[in-house]
């Protein structure tokens, strides 16, 4: 029941920057995603978030309470760890009930709420065993319960799911967001999967290199990505990118995809546009698809190009052709027989492009 | 040829076991055996009588004890242990401190305690027995007790931090974000994961103090604080050795030892080994 | 306080730093010092007697000292390859019983339990001239005439060394056959594979994984040569006519029974020097190892 702050909250190991600067306000209840490569600093955040990493600059603030120099202990929230960390010498039970048992919680109310975790996630069957009679899933299961019983004001998971198989994976995904709905508490999710974060999250943060990148609902951030970056990272597969030269002709301006292919740029960016010579270009591969006659419209523009290489996957078809000697991906709904080396004419939809700059890879408005 | 090879083998397996045992079954043998009979010639490996007169001389309350074993017994259980119990403690911290933590000079101050392990007893015993007369603390269980602690700590460093290494660093803070502090993790979690491990140092700890020599010879002078290596001296007189006497005592000296190993030697070598397989 | 005291990793070191320093450092210091002075124990004023080089000059004019630096050197040289040699064999031995194989690593632990000084007496009564156990053997076999095996100088230099070797020897093996047990079987059969013999496999595979391991059993024997002191001690005490004369007897002698301390305390030092030397280079060696294997 808390909300989670963090003002101008900065780590460094020496010289090495792992979190810059980084404000961030998580309202009660909120469903938060960190997500970015490996060593942006989202797993930091969040064990600095828990107490377990000495910050180096800046606050943290959980249920409006300063909490820079408490112990991890004092700080009311629980932790999933990637690896689970069940303690080895102990049963489900004890394991589930040991945080209690520390803070000489009433041995009556301990069973309860253990007995309660252990309906909530399923583990009846499993109470006596000790971890390494487990699989994996049901680890994962008595990890999580682990943070429950405790009743913590936010949960804070660390790749939770990274450690299991694909088919467990999207299993626990469920799970953990049906949890999440019936317990309403605050919870900060640490991923380096994207799919993960999008299905997930209520908010995503993307990170890179210490810094928040952007921070969106996921439609929002899938829509509207800031900067290259973002772009490229979320969804998958992932938004073709392509460096394009402008060219004027006829008072008009053109993105130049390849020879002889040009594209019309957006009245609205003119004014911006000419005075660049190039800009880089991301086209989502399902915004460009081989031409079906019901998609001709105003905002459509369409090309010929040469395919090579058709990819089938049953509810849809991926198509590579080459823009400009870049590999660009398209995505195709209809089980149309299209063969390599075939050249067939696709379309763009024009209002679903983004256009990046060249130098800052920042988003053109 | 494949059974040459395998009768080879096997004698050569059961000279090494003989090599090895045989030196203890003697010692053990002949502390059972009237002192003559350990002179006859040529060796009688089984006694004609056998007799506990030894240990019924160097345990016997009442009348004339020519050697107070069992004073020294007790001397070596008392240094031995209470020397072990402070040095596992201290050094376990110690160990944990390499293990969880990361600072300044790391592995240098990591060598340099072993390091001071590698002085010679013979070598300190000189400056020791100096110092330790200076403050008074010479010949008394307690200067025995802190130089067997000080000689013991690197070592229990050394195998306690591989130990600690092998329990993954997310249980304790699991623990913590549990709501334990680093010392209630550390109780509740990474010590008894640790447990057979720092059994294991505990009697690596005990059995050099149990044994060692050079230092007590020169810190111990009277019954007072004597362990049993000193005492085994008792044995030697100017001219001759009471080797059954001496058998004797060497039986109460090597019997713990090897019970107490034992029941550890798994461990003892995973100890031992960590820090080449993951350092 | 008890939060500050477990996440200081200075506190918790404190401990050890303060028993090291007070049993360790501190006399080394005062040893240091009166290496520089004519201290006798007998009397004590000469404490303060500086006689600056002095005891150092006498030790680099005196062969006798010499004669017993080259004679450990020596005998470390031969005794650490000789362990190391047999301990290897033995866990190779070892690793190839399939049955009973705990129970003769069990067995193989057995010297390490003994108190060197038990070693010493245990040697010094089977190497006895007169009633010892070997020449009781060989009597069997007709040689009727006792050898003097701890009389006769060279004689009595392999017979402490064979103590020292089979006191020390199971530290090696069972640390190499942790080692051996250790071994991933792929790249072992992959050699088998690309048609290397027994020989190629055990020198491209098998060593190099050993490695860090005999470099481990090289450390932790090296921290002990010291007490190889204990063995001579009783065995021979550095008899006869000096023959065996070891640094650490000889330092024993010169402290104690001629009570010259500060010139025992500059020999000291250099023995302390000695086992750091060894210590350190194996370390430094254990390091290497490691990260050749990329086991940082």
């Amino acid at each position: 029941m808390a909300n989670v702050e963090l003002k101008n909250l900065t780590k460094k190991y020496g010289d090495v920057i792992a979190v810059q600067n980084m404000d961030l306000f998580i309202p009660h209840n909120e469903f938060l995603v960190l997500v970015g490569p490996s060593g942006c600093g989202k797993s930091t955040t969040l064990r600095m978030i828990a107490g377990l990493e000495e910050i180096t600059g800046g606050e943290i603030f959980i249920d409006d309470q300063l909490v820079n120099e408490k112990d991890p202990k004092d700080r009311n929230v629980s932790m999933v760890f990637q690896n689970y960390a069940l303690y080895p010498h102990m049963t489900v039970e004890e394991n589930l009930g040991f945080s209690l048992k520390i803070a000489k919680v009433d041995k009556k109310e301990i069973e309860e709420r253990v007995k309660e975790a252990v309906q909530i996630l399923g583990l009846q069957e499993l109470q006596k065993r000790k971890p390494s009679q487990l699989s994996g899933g049901q680890r994962q299961r008595v990890a999580m319960g682990r943070a429950i019983v405790r009743r913590p004001d936010a949960f804070l998971f660390d790749e939770p799911l990274s450690n299991l198989d694909a088919k467990l994976r999207t299993q626990m995904r469920t799970e953990i967001k049906k949890l999440h709905q019936k317990l309403q508490t605050t919870i900060v999710y640490v991923t380096h999967d994207q799919v993960e974060a999008m299905t997930l999250a209520d908010r995503i943060i993307i990170m890179k290199d210490g810094y928040i990148e952007q921070i969106g609902s996921p439609i929002d951030v899938f829509n509207n990505p800031v900067n290259v970056f973002v772009a490229t990272f979320i969804g998958s597969p992932p938004m073709n990118i392509l460096t394009a030269n402008i060219i004027k002709k006829d008072a008009k301006l053109f993105f130049e995809l390849d020879e002889n292919i040009l594209m019309p740029c957006p009245e609205s960016k003119f004014d911006y546009l000419s005075k660049k010579e190039n800009v880089i270009i991301g086209i989502r591969p399902e915004d460009i698809t081989p031409t079906i006659s019901s998609n001709s419209s105003e905002n459509i523009w369409n090309f010929e190009k040469n395919i090579d290489l058709v990819e089938p996957l049953g509810t849809e078809t991926q198509i590579f052709i080459k823009l400009n000697n870049k590999e660009i991906i398209s995505r195709m709904y209809n089980q149309r027989e299209i063969k390599i080396g075939q050249k067939i004419e696709f379309s763009i939809n024009l209002n679903k492009i983004h256009i990046f700059d060249k130098d800052t890879e920042k988003v053109i408005k | 040829m494949k059974q040459i090879k395998k009768i080879s083998f096997w004698f050569l397996v059961m000279f090494l076991l003989i090599l090895i045992c045989m030196p203890g079954i003697w010692i053990f043998v002949s502390a059972f055996r009237p002192n003559p009979e350990i002179l006859a010639k040529p060796a009688n490996w089984i006694p004609d009588r056998w007799t506990i007169h030894q240990f019924t001389q160097m345990f016997s309350i009442n009348g004339y004890v020519s050697v107070p074993a069992f004073k020294y017994l007790m001397n070596s259980v008392i240094i031995s242990s209470v020397s072990t119990v402070i040095a596992i403690t201290i050094g376990m911290m110690g160990g944990y401190a390499f293990a969880r933590f990361n600072f300044k000079g790391k592995n240098k101050i990591f060598l340099g305690l072993m390091l001071a392990r590698a002085v010679p007893g013979i070598s300190l015993s000189l400056p020791l027995f100096i110092l330790f007369a200076k403050i008074g603390i010479i010949n008394t269980s307690f200067g025995v007790i802190l130089v067997y602690v000080a000689m013991n700590v690197p070592f229990t460093i050394w195998l306690t931090d591989g130990f600690f290494r092998q329990i993954p660093k997310e249980m304790s803070e699991v623990a913590r974000t549990d709501g334990c502090t680093r010392l209630q993790a550390f109780w509740n979690v990474e010590l008894p994961l640790a447990g057979p491990g720092i059994g294991a140092a505990a009697i690596f700890a005990f059995l050099l103090s149990w044994n060692e020599y050079a230092l007590a010879s020169i810190i111990t002078r009277t019954v007072h604080s004597k362990t049993l290596p000193i005492g085994m001296m008792d044995y030697l007189d100017e001219f001759t050795i009471n080797w059954a006497g001496m058998c004797a005592i060497a039986v109460v000296m090597i019997v713990p030892a090897v019970i107490l190993t034992f029941i550890v030697q798994k461990h003892l070598v995973s100890g031992l080994t960590f820090g080449g397989v993951k350092g | 306080m008890n939060r500050k005291f477990f996440s200081s990793p200075a506190l918790l070191l404190l401990p050890s730093i303060l028993a090291i320093g007070f049993v360790i450092i501190i006399p080394l210091l005062f040893s240091f010092y009166t290496s520089f002075t004519s201290y006798k124990l007998t009397r004590p004023d000469s404490l303060y007697n500086f006689v600056g080089l002095r005891n150092y000059e006498r030790l680099i004019d005196n062969v006798k000292f010499w004669a017993a630096f080259g004679r450990t050197i020596l005998f470390l040289a031969v005794v650490l390859n000789l362990e190391l040699l047999f301990g290897l064999g033995i866990a190779l031995l070892i690793n190839k019983i399939t049955w009973g194989q705990r129970t003769l690593r069990t067995i193989m632990m057995f010297p390490m339990m003994f108190s060197p000084i038990l070693v010493g007496f245990q040697w010094k009564y089977i190497f006895n001239d007169n009633i010892g156990l070997l020449n009781n053997f060989l009597y069997l076999f007709g040689y009727e005439s006792a050898i003097p095996w701890l009389i006769d100088k060279y004689l009595a230099m392999g017979s402490i060394m064979i103590a020292e070797i089979w006191a020390n020897t199971s530290i090696f093996a069972i640390l190499l056959l942790a080692g051996l047990l250790g071994i991933p079987r792929d790249p072992i059969e992959a050699a088998r594979v690309d048609g290397c013999n027994s020989w190629q496999v055990f020198k491209n595979i098998t060593l190099p994984f050993l490695m860090p391991f005999i470099f481990i059993a090289l450390t932790i024997r090296s921290l002990d040569v010291g007490r190889a002191y204990d063995i001579v001690h009783i065995m021979t005490g550095g008899g006869p006519a000096m023959r065996t004369e070891l640094l650490w007897t000889m330092i024993a002698r010169i402290g104690y029974k001629d009570a010259n301390m500060g010139f025992a305390n500059a020999m000291s030092y250099v023995s302390i020097i000695l086992s750091i030397a060894f210590t350190y280079y194996f370390f430094t060696k254990l390091v290497a190892a490691r990260r050749e294997l990329g086991q940082q």
